[in-house]
């Protein structure tokens, strides 16, 4: 094939959002072509208090690890996966990264569930699509799904769904649905613009 | 301290290798580079050309790879590596060791003074149904 005749790469992007420690770069390596690499994001402040991990309590630092991995989904498309920790500190820089965004899988740890409420209220004042995925982790859950669906006082036509941050299958179908949400508000937006 | 102790000082991320990921690491402030991230971009936090993002991906020009153009330090890095292959500004990011803003600007003016090329999706990939379908037959074939 000659060079010219070769498609324009291009790509896109989705955001897996979540507290602290919930399984965000597991579940972006489950389906990445290359081990999720890091790059960091400056913070506005020192973050003690914010990044409660309860194991890590030493912050001794003005920036956050943003995690990423690539999957070639055809010859000319490329799929990147943005893990990042839903904290209200930074949202700047949650400005770029849902710019030309897809849409996001919002990560819960059913033990922790109010970690994931900023990425949510973010999300929502947004409008962008997302999806709530409760990682397992290979083990039982504290709340099934429904009772964290109460919790969470979201829209009906929000999925929430369990996943398996470390299962390849259990990710593509986390992703699969929120690709279904996102290609249902893209058809509604276009059937709005064509007969408006 | 002597210069050539200053610059390899100044100059470590130049070698440093990719960073693999682990899980919401923080970076201890002491590794971090003395050069100052908005030395590198000049004091700016938005580059010269819109629409380029984390996952924007961009492949050097003929301009850019013309030997009548002469880059310094990041840019000629950026050049470098772009030359032969497409990757995001989030790739260069890593490559170069500089935070993602700083990677978003520098990158952003390459593409406005047209040494590279961004390769963007529709102007709205929410609203584009056929490239939306395309990518869930790709995720559901993986």
């Amino acid at each position: 094939m000659s060079e010219l005749s070769k498609p324009r790469p291009i790509s896109v992007k989705i955001v897996i959002a979540g507290g602290f420690g919930v399984g965000k770069t597991t579940f972006v390596g489950a389906i990445s072509d290359i081990p999720p690499l890091t790059t960091e994001a400056a913070m506005t402040s020192m973050s003690e208090g914010v990044d409660n991990r309860g194991d890590v309590m030493t912050k001794t630092t003005t920036t956050v690890a943003m995690d990423f991995g690539r999957t070639a989904i055809d010859r000319s498309l490329v799929l990147y996966l943005f893990g990042t920790p839903g904290q209200d500190r930074f949202g700047f820089m949650w400005d770029d990264l849902i710019t030309g965004a897809l849409g996001s899988v919002v990560l819960v740890d059913s033990r922790r569930i109010e970690d994931c409420f900023p990425a949510l209220d973010y999300f929502e004042s947004r409008d962008v699509p997302f999806v709530v995925a409760v990682n397992r982790f290979g083990g039982s859950m504290a709340h099934d799904v429904a009772e964290i669906r109460a919790s969470l006082n979201i829209d009906v036509g929000t999925p929430v769904v369990t996943t398996d941050a470390r299962s390849r299958e259990e990710v593509k179908k986390t992703v699969l649905t929120l690709l279904d949400v996102v290609l249902s508000k893209a058809m509604a937006r276009s059937e709005t613009a064509n007969t408006g | 301290m002597s210069s050539s102790d200053s610059y390899g000082l100044v100059r470590d991320f130049l070698s440093r290798n990719l960073q693999r990921a682990d899980e919401d690491r923080m970076q201890p402030a002491a590794k971090a580079s003395v050069v100052r991230s908005f030395m590198i971009t000049q004091g700016r936090t938005t580059s010269k050309a819109s629409g380029v993002g984390f996952e924007t991906l961009l492949s050097a020009t003929t301009l850019g790879q013309s030997p009548s153009t002469k880059l310094l330090f990041e840019r000629a890095e950026i050049m470098e590596l772009l030359s032969a292959q497409t990757l995001s500004v989030a790739e260069v990011a890593v490559s170069l060791s500089v935070p993602l803003g700083t990677a978003m600007v520098l990158c952003g003016d390459m593409v406005a003074d047209e040494l590279l090329e961004a390769h963007h999706a529709s102007s709205n990939v929410s609203e584009d149904v056929p490239l939306i379908q395309r990518l869930i037959q790709g995720v559901r074939a993986l």
